[in-house]
């Protein structure tokens, strides 16, 4: 086991060089600089070269890539032009915030949609399973943004239960002591963001149970006369799981990474609507440290499933 | 069937009913007006008041969708952060509704009879917020660092022309010659040359930094400032948490008296949900986007009134003049009148915005109405094109020129908003009735910047301009401008204009210098650099306990907040 993670680990540098030699060159490659959001007749083409120069973009780009890779070993980050700070900063102002909004809407979807998936599957065909499967039809191809608003609608500025946007109340600090302002907050968009990973949790389960509870080892288990709660619950649950462990690794990015919809909508400071600015203002050294810093947790997400599976399934090994 | 039907009932009342769960869990505060320890006036108050704004006491909340958090009046370049800027600090000069400059931290200045330099007398016993006096040595710094060979902030054009400045930059020298300290309370600012248009740029606004707090020893020192802001302006700053908002406190010791208000409050809200966050009362103020369907939802509850102006600026479609169909000014006329301008902007701004015939707005002293209007006139369009030598010489409806070719405009246009893509729909029909054939190609904006700016390889493409309150053209419509990364990417040369872009810069009395700005108005209007196409509106809720709220097009309502007062 322990060698199989020390091979994995080991296995990710050369991927990661990989990302961050692509990751620089797409982003490069982008028409426009980090000076180009100042529109304004007073900055001449030659101010702007000379603030570029500052920044290094005026050197050939494989030094430029030298320079970026060294100064991320040391683990500097850079500095982002849009925001004016440090983009380590920059992250962590962000990512606690997403992460939180995603663990909890994580959970709902995970809480509401594998006991759907069980029941669906196991009362195949009922009015129950077309009803279930109707509504993950639905959380499924529903737009976000939609969704979003008709939710805002109804309960902000109709029923005036919840808050229309924002993370806290103006004034309320983002903080542990101020949690029922935060989760008071984050209803409409743990649902809006919770809705659709519910609804493919809920079709994983369903299907890779169907599949499971056609196995001889269940008819087996159902002929040696265990209870059917049994039967399901203990013998068929467990490698049923499979396949949505898989889901749940690739989750694990998306912990970090944000929706930006979501956020766009709610008014949430998270990482997917910050990368989206960084993008759109060519924001060079932060575009960078948000798709690396993605591309390591997704690196560590795709371990933590293997390493999952061994729980899940004592079959499978690693030697 | 029946039995499917409820259970997809049950299946939605789910969904919905983990937010009812969740009211009747956790208590539910009162949106926006959170339960306040410190005043228990407010327990008074009836539980639920008719315009629940006023449940937040004597703070204006004001409305935006985006911050970047520069909170640095030389650094930062985005409109909302400027009106934070404005607040924190206060520069030497401002501005009236007229646009004329007015005593700010400076109570007088005096011109050299060489119109060069500029000698400002400051107000005595103006105090930083941390309690320290404002002198001459804090303009001095705040000027030297847009100069700094280190600094890459956006400001360095308010120094350029400062004598020395160039070579302070280029680390020759070691001050610069331009800028002089005369006692604690008067300062100096000697130009190369006179600039007519040097206030009206806004150079001597841009507020004024504390030396003892920001120093400047190193830029990455001077940047980590840029979220702790302080200055000598009516509001301190308190906090600032990232994407939600801005805090921020009358400062008791303002030089020019304490604000009504307590405090300010800058919320950041989404653009989609921002005329629904003032019909329900939970911002002060916003500025909307200029659709009826906003003000619709923004007034419905009766809490808040718009406030309509015609912005400083206007809607264009440029022209590349460096392809020969368009260098003849009867083509682009062609193109003006064979537009219903009109009609695209009742389709898109729905009567926030008015047919834009030249480059100065109606909201300038330099503004006017002797213009061509270029009312939609197809006939008209097609005689000019034909005396251009465009007409249809095969019968295929399409014109040609004497060598055979049909005339295709490719418009380059971005995405990022929708009102581009709506003209070039109306564009393109109207277009074709004179024969002439419009394809569109879409990307966002910054490329469509790099493609017409730095590439300068486009034939249309349109954007907007917002602007500074003196109508010097400059650094549009200039000869000089006509470079790579230059804003002139259209290639607009003109001898007349030229001229008057130099003697206006020169010329010390507004009278003639009207006159002046007057005849390029004309000559944009019929040379047509551009393609002008509308001035919008600009368009502002404000909830009705606000009171003496100022806004006009030349001064943000951030200049008065002085005598701004809400009710609570």
């Amino acid at each position: 086991m322990r060698q199989f993670i020390i091979r994995r680990i080991l296995q990710s540098i050369p991927v990661l060089i990989g990302i961050s030699i692509f990751l620089f060159l797409i982003v490069h490659a982008a028409p426009g600089s980090p000076t180009a959001h100042v529109i304004d007749p007073k900055m001449t083409p030659d101010e702007r070269a000379r603030i570029e120069a500052k920044m290094g973009l005026d050197k050939p780009l494989p030094v430029q890539y030298l320079n970026w890779i060294t100064e991320i070993l040391r683990g500097n980050m850079g500095q982002s032009t849009k925001y004016g700070q440090p983009v380590k900063d920059v992250i962590k102002e962000h990512m606690w915030n997403t992460f939180y909004l995603s663990i909890v809407s994580l959970i709902l979807s995970l809480v509401i949609g594998i006991p759907i998936g069980i029941i669906s599957a196991t009362k195949q065909y009922s009015g129950l399973d077309y009803g279930f499967t109707i509504f993950a039809l639905f959380g499924l191809s529903i737009p976000a943004f939609f969704f979003a608003l008709i939710l805002i609608l109804i309960f902000s500025v109709n029923l005036k239960l919840l808050p229309i946007s924002g993370m806290v109340t103006p004034g309320n600090p983002i903080s542990f002591s101020n949690f029922k302002d935060i989760a008071w907050h984050s209803v409409l968009p743990a649902i809006v963001l919770g809705l659709g990973s519910c609804a493919s949790f809920m079709r994983y389960t369903r299907s890779s149970m169907l599949e499971v509870i056609r196995q001889d080892y269940i008819r087996t288990a159902r002929s040696k006369g265990l209870k059917e709660k049994v039967v399901i619950y203990k013998h068929a649950l467990r490698n049923a799981l499979i396949p949505v462990i898989t889901l749940l690794g690739f989750q694990i990015r998306f912990l970090f990474s944000g929706a930006l919809l979501t956020e766009t909508v709610f008014g949430w400071p998270g990482m997917g609507k910050m990368g989206y600015m960084g993008v759109m203002y060519r924001d060079y050294s932060l575009i960078l440290g948000v798709n690396l810093f993605l591309a390591i947790l997704t690196l560590i997400g795709n371990l933590l499933a293997d390493i999952l599976y061994g729980v899940a399934d004592p079959r499978i090994r690693y030697d | 069937m029946s039995k499917k039907l409820i259970s997809l009932i049950l299946v939605l009342a789910l969904v919905f009913s983990i937010a009812l769960v969740g009211c009747q869990k956790d208590e539910p505060a009162p949106v926006g007006g959170e339960a306040d320890d410190k005043q228990s006036a407010n327990e008074e108050k009836p539980k639920e008041p008719e315009n629940p704004a006023l449940a937040r006491g004597n703070v204006l909340t004001f409305g935006e969708s985006s911050l970047d958090g520069l909170f640095n009046p030389i650094m930062g370049s985005n409109v909302y952060d400027g009106y934070i800027n404005d607040l924190i600090f206060r520069g030497l000069a401002s501005n009236n509704t007229a646009g004329d400059p007015t005593p700010m931290v400076a109570k007088d200045w005096k011109l050299s009879d060489d119109g060069k330099t500029y000698t400002f007398y400051l107000n005595e016993g103006i105090k930083f917020h941390d309690g320290e006096e404002l002198t001459a040595e804090d303009i001095e710094f705040t000027y030297y660092t847009m100069a700094d060979p280190d600094y890459t902030g956006p400001r360095w054009s308010a120094v350029a022309d400062v004598v020395g400045a160039q070579e302070y930059r280029n680390g020759e020298v070691d001050s610069i010659e331009g800028i002089k300290i005369i006692n604690d309370y008067t300062i100096s600012f000697t130009v190369k040359d006179v600039n007519a248009a040097k206030f009206g740029a806004g150079d001597f606004g841009y507020g004024i930094l504390p030396k003892h707090y920001y120093k400047f020893e190193n830029f990455e020192d001077f940047t980590a400032l840029n979220q702790k802001p302080m200055g000598c302006g009516p509001m301190k700053f308190v906090n600032y948490v990232v994407g939600q908002y801005v805090e921020m406190e009358s400062f008791d010791d303002y030089f020019d008296g304490r604000a009504k208000l307590d405090g300010v409050i800058f919320k950041i809200v989404p653009d989609e949900t921002k005329a629904a966050q003032i019909q329900a009362g939970e911002i002060d103020v916003a500025q909307l986007t200029a659709d009826p369907k906003q003000v619709e939802i923004a007034t419905k509850s009766n809490l808040a009134t718009i406030h309509q102006q015609v912005g400083n600026g206007y809607n264009y479609a440029s022209f590349n003049l460096r392809l020969d169909k368009f260098k003849d000014k009867r083509v682009r006329q062609a193109l003006m009148y064979g537009l219903n301008r009109q009609k695209f902007i009742e389709v898109v701004y729905q009567g926030y915005a008015r047919p834009c015939n030249t480059a100065v707005s109606p909201v300038s002293w330099a503004y006017t109405d002797n213009v061509n209007k270029y009312d939609f006139d197809p006939e008209k369009a097609k005689d000019l094109l034909k005396e251009a030598g465009w007409e249809d010489r095969d019968d295929d409806n399409w014109i040609e020129n004497e060598d055979g070719e049909e005339f295709t405009i490719m418009w380059t246009t971005y995405t990022d908003v929708e009102w581009p893509q709506k003209l070039i729909a109306v564009a393109k029909e109207n277009w074709k009735d004179i024969g002439i054939q419009l394809d569109c190609e879409l990307m966002e904006f910054t490329a469509v910047d790099n493609k017409t700016r730095n590439e300068r390889d486009f034939e249309m493409y349109n954007m907007g301009w917002s602007l500074s309150i003196d109508p010097d053209p400059t650094g549009i419509f200039d000869g000089a401008s006509d470079v790579v990364g230059g804003y002139n990417c259209g290639g607009f040369h003109n001898d007349e204009a030229e001229q008057i872009i130099a003697e206006g810069k020169l010329e010390m009395d507004t009278e003639k210098r009207k006159k002046l700005y007057q005849r390029w108005a004309e000559i944009a209007n019929e040379e047509l650099p551009y393609l002008f196409l509308a001035y919008r509106d600009e368009l502002f809720a404000i909830n009705n306990r606000v009171k003496n709220l100022n806004i006009t097009p030349y001064e943000t309502w951030v200049y008065y907040i002085n005598e701004v007062e809400v009710e609570y």
